[in-house]
């Protein structure tokens, strides 16, 4: 029994000891210094990118959300094994992240240097994680400006912040109308409508045996409602994304909103707007679910060919010139603790590659950012690919800006409250033109 | 025999009851079940329509399930072992000796048990930063253990200070220290609370996705919580598979939770002691 | 002279009472010291910051800013909201939780066959994990007749209209309650039934030759020999119900227009979504207290001896 003791002693003596050091040097880990030292790796790296590829050695660690069993599976066996040929020794960890809680993981892993060094990121992350300084800025980099004039502007743009691109696109998305046919059979319309007018019309007319309503949309959010508001002429703030007041509280703004919130109170809106069931998906399908609802080309992707068929699609409907949607996709950015920046650089550049663009494209359906790769005919041919690709040449890109998410939380809040009647639309537009404009100045 | 009113009421009560826990459960069974992919089935249903194994099968073979199983069961069952072993030596320390601070000190632990976790996260994680012990069970062990320990401690307290001390003096008398009482007295009349809390701890580990994915990035470490949510799609989520998943991840604790029972809480050593 | 060594005895006293009790609670408290209370410390600090979190020696200290922010500033609304419903969460739960588990874990205790059984089945909804049991009782409330709590309410006729749970901040609320009851029942069942295995057979007998009936063996034996195991109880679902978190965030995400939101799911948010650090630790260190405050309370009032 006192062996035990001593032995117990004898360890606990020991716990100190680890303690010090630990006591030491508190709250200044991974303080600025990781990323001087990056700024000077990263200008060796420009003065040896002449050097042979085979040269490259590295180990990146490469973050993404793609499907462990359908994406990831491709980007693993087709896309990392090409990069390979020509990189021998630049190793991928591909590592498929959790959706949920993802914000969080990477925050956590930037704020202590652990970050990976490339990861696929959600595009309106860009400008946050850049305001916090955790990624690389990549406009010097050779080649960086034929991938700019080789994308779409607007998939572009999402990685800049204050003048400093801090990503290239990787992949693009956006929303498109999708109906259930037998609905709009009953409605008496045999094309998709062109105009929402059309389209509030057609519902009202079988409103009656649809009891959750007709028009799914999912959220009061920029992304879920943006579409409808946007193509009634609508606006959540100036197109520079510097000012709301005189936008989003225009008489444009509230006449739209009020005419929403007029077809919601008509019952002609889903419930899944105001998360009610049933969701998006499961309405379209049911019998008098609903008629329409707007999502992404994963609608089409990720579905079994038995389980849709009574579906037909269209560029969203609109009052104004043009369709409007919102774009959605995911660029490639470089975190400020990857050592081997060059490397990361070249993965960054393959994954816009034709080869991997396209790869990409025709096996998983992710939609290409490089252009070259969107006209091949071999995507275009697909009906499917063409109405999203033309809804995305008119297209919104969400309110670039690191408090992105505040201002999604303060829009969604004003429309919901527009929608309960708690207010009038007028005065939560106002409210929410202060709320926007209070974000924009802190980070202007 | 007579059926007496009081029993039928008692009978009645309990059944209701097991009614109530296991309807959502069944929900949940009859989902792995089906076969449509990204809609849960509407309406709702209790009951399966058929019995169809492919998302179990599917589960069991295209993911590394069987690492993810062991890494938990690894993982779950060191905490468990070390936190009730740190917990009940504390517990002993303050329901048998007297010493400065000790009010403090058990103060202390139970306010650390009221603030809420999660931001302490960015706390730990500098801690185990600094200790290089990031992406290893090292690191997560310790803080997982050291997460457990005040509330156990508490729990076991005050078990512990129900053992009557006549107990105690017998094994004085016999010569015998306080480490021994502690082992031979203490330890085995607590059976039923150690059984109950080590299957809390257990559980808890067993079900952890937030810490196990903040502290560990290599998915070869992963386990299965963090598995069952890379089911969940980025735009849309198989829940005939995610359903499915969760009753594989939850079956090893049921097992887990019955055999604990039988052995430990309702065989429990007090009874038995205490009039021997 | 002589107080000098009183003083002395009494420090040699306290030396060696620690050091007779440092091999049973030492090992423990390092680890408490390292993994939580410096952490809660830090935590207590970056509240009182704007905290940055990449380059955290680049903190403004801003003082009591950010409990202004919350009690009376910019935000008040949305805490009060949640710090309102996290109490509500408290009051409609924590009761009825410590009821019905007490009742069970007595009915349980007194089964004499397949007890094991009753058990488990009463344990499963602890064991099922929150995120997907949060996705089934979305669509046991699901709106509309196809809702099947809705169908069988108006079977009963209990309902005549069928009722869209999560639309209304009270119904919204009463599902999140609901939830929380039936989460926590099988743990309270279990821990009272560790305290019941404690309580000797002996005086249940005496009882019963002093003519006892069943209630009031309840009353007079089971329910104070249990008290330890009840304060146990309490003060966990008391954090508990300061922590409810995931049932809100994917049965409601705090809708209808907030008035269902919670003080973790609020916390959550303000950090890893808007990165407010230092404001997200102001609400921990907030809800931290208030739990403690509560229980000093609950001590004084029901003048409740732990030892």
């Amino acid at each position: 029994m006192k062996k035990v003791k001593r032995r117990i002693m004898a360890f606990l003596l020991t716990i100190p000891a680890v303690m010090l050091p630990l006591a030491g040097c508190s709250s200044n880990q991974s303080d600025g210094t990781s990323s001087a030292k990056l700024a000077v790796a990263g200008q060796s790296a420009t003065e040896a990118s002449s050097a042979s590829t085979e040269n490259l050695k590295a180990n990146l660690t490469f973050w993404h959300t793609y499907s462990a069993n359908s994406e990831a599976k491709v980007l693993n066996s087709k896309v990392v094994p090409e990069f390979n040929k020509k990189y021998p020794n630049v190793k991928i960890k591909s590592v498929t992240m959790p959706t949920d809680n993802f914000k969080q993981q990477v925050l956590q892993a930037a704020a202590s240097g652990s970050a990976p060094d490339v990861m696929r990121m959600d595009l309106t992350w860009v400008p946050q994680f850049a305001n916090l300084n955790s990624l690389v800025a990549v406009d010097g980099m050779d080649g960086f400006n034929d991938i700019k004039t080789n994308s779409y502007k607007a998939t572009v743009n999402t990685c800049k912040w204050k003048d400093k691109y801090y990503g290239i696109p990787l992949d693009t998305n956006t929303t498109i109308a999708i109906y259930n046919k037998t609905d709009l059979k009953d409605a008496g319309l045999s094309d998709p409508p062109k105009t929402l007018d059309e389209l509030a019309q057609a519902a009202e007319k079988i409103k009656g045996q649809h009891p959750n309503g007709l028009i799914g949309i999912s959220g009061t959010g920029m992304w879920a409602m943006a579409p409808f508001f946007l193509s009634l002429g609508g606006k959540y703030c100036d197109d520079n994304y510097t000012k709301a007041t005189g936008y989003v509280n225009s008489s444009e703004s509230i006449e739209a909103l009020t005419k929403l919130v007029g077809w919601y109170d008509n019952g002609l809106i889903g419930k899944c707007m105001l998360n009610g069931q049933p969701g998006t998906w499961d309405g379209l399908k049911a019998k008098n679910g609903y008629m329409m609802i707007n999502d992404g080309p994963w609608f089409y992707t990720l579905q079994d060919k038995k389980t849709i068929g009574n579906d037909t699609y269209a560029l969203m409907p609109t009052n104004t010139s043009k369709s409007i949607s919102v774009v959605g996709g995911e660029d490639m950015v470089m975190f400020q603790n990857c050592k081997n920046q060059q490397a990361a650089w070249a993965f960054m550049k393959f994954m816009f590659s034709d080869y991997a663009q396209k790869t990409m494209a025709l096996e998983v359906n992710q939609y290409p950012v490089n252009k070259k790769v969107a006209q091949l005919p071999e995507l275009t041919a697909d009906p499917v690919f063409k109405v999203y690709m033309d809804q995305l040449n008119t297209a919104w890109a969400r309110i670039p800006n690191p408090s992105i998410e505040e201002m999604d939380k303060d829009i969604s809040l004003a429309f919901e409250k527009a929608f309960r009647h708690k207010g009038t639309v007028k005065e939560n537009l106002d409210t929410l033109a202060k709320q926007l404009d209070t974000l924009f100045a802190k980070n202007a | 025999m007579r059926v007496r009113p009081s029993q039928v009421i008692k009978d009645l009560v309990l059944w209701l009851f097991v009614i109530l826990s296991v309807i959502p459960f069944l929900s949940m069974i009859s989902t792995s079940f089906s076969q449509a992919m990204y809609e849960l089935p509407y309406p709702p249903k209790i009951l399966p329509d058929s019995i169809n194994f492919s998302n179990y099968a599917k589960i069991l073979k295209e993911s590394d399930f069987f690492r993810y199983f062991l890494n938990s069961v690894f993982l779950s069952a060191a905490v468990t072992v070390a936190v009730l072993f740190i917990s009940s030596l504390s517990a002993y320390g303050f329901a048998r000796f007297d010493f400065p601070g000790k009010k403090i000190i058990f103060n202390l632990y139970l306010f650390t048990m009221m603030v809420p976790g999660v931001l302490n996260l960015i706390a730990q994680y500098s801690v185990i930063n600094r200790m290089h012990l990031v992406n290893t069970y090292t690191g997560i062990l310790l803080l997982m253990i050291g997460g457990g320990i005040a509330g156990n401690t508490f729990f076991l307290r005050g078990f512990f200070e129900d053992i009557p001390h006549e107990l105690e003096e017998s094994v004085v008398m016999d010569g015998g220290g306080r480490w021994c009482i502690f082992r031979h007295i203490v330890l085995p009349l607590s059976k039923p609370a150690l059984g109950t809390l080590g299957i809390g701890v257990f559980s808890g580990v067993w079900s952890d996705f937030f810490t196990v994915l903040t502290f560990i990035k290599d998915p070869e470490k992963w386990t299965l919580p963090v598995a069952l949510q890379l089911l969940r799609g980025e735009h849309a989520t198989e829940w005939g598979t995610v359903m499915a998943a969760s009753v594989l991840l939850f079956i090893p604790e049921l097992v887990m939770f019955v055999i604990v029972q039988k052995h430990f809480v309702q065989s429990g050593g007090g009874e038995g002691a205490v009039k021997g | 002279m002589d107080r000098g060594s009183s003083h002395k005895t009494w420090f040699q006293k306290g030396l060696r009472q620690w050091v007779s009790v440092a091999p049973y609670i030492l090992i423990g408290f390092v680890f408490v010291c390292i993994f939580v209370i410096y952490p809660q410390i830090k935590n207590i600090w970056m509240s009182l910051t704007e905290y940055n979190i990449m380059q955290p020696s680049k903190s403004i200290f801003i003082g009591f800013q950010n409990y202004e922010k919350a009690f009376a500033g910019d935000e008040k609304d949305n805490f009060w909201m949640a710090f309102r419903n996290v109490i509500l969460y408290g009051v409609f739960t924590i009761p009825a939780g410590m009821i019905i588990g007490l009742i069970l874990a007595v009915l349980v205790n007194g089964v004499k066959r397949c007890g094991t059984f009753f058990r488990a089945v009463l344990y499963l909804p602890v064991l099922i994990d929150w995120i997907v049991v949060s996705i089934i009782f979305l669509y046991l409330f699901a709106d509309g007749k196809a809702g099947l709590v809705n169908y069988y309410l108006m079977r009963l006729h209990i309902l005549r209209q069928p009722v869209s749970w999560f639309s209304n901040t009270w119904t919204a609320n009463a599902v999140i309650w609901i939830f929380g009851i039936w989460k926590s029942i099988g743990w309270v069942m279990i821990i009272d039934l560790a305290g019941l295995q404690g309580i000797s057979k002996e005086i249940y007998e005496a009882a019963e030759i002093d003519g006892a009936s069943g209630i009031q063996k309840f009353w007079k034996i089971t329910v104070p020999l249990i008290r330890p195991t009840t304060y146990f109880v309490l003060i966990n679902l008391i954090i508990g119900s300061f922590n409810v978190f995931i049932s809100v965030y994917m049965l409601t995400q705090g809708g209808p227009v907030g008035t269902t939101d919670v003080l973790q799911d609020y916390m959550y948010n303000q950090a890893f979504k808007y990165m407010n650090f230092g404001y997200a630790c102001a609400i921990s260190v907030i809800t931290g207290v208030s739990i403690m405050l509560l229980t000093v309370f609950r001590d004084k009032f029901f003048k409740y001896e732990r030892k």
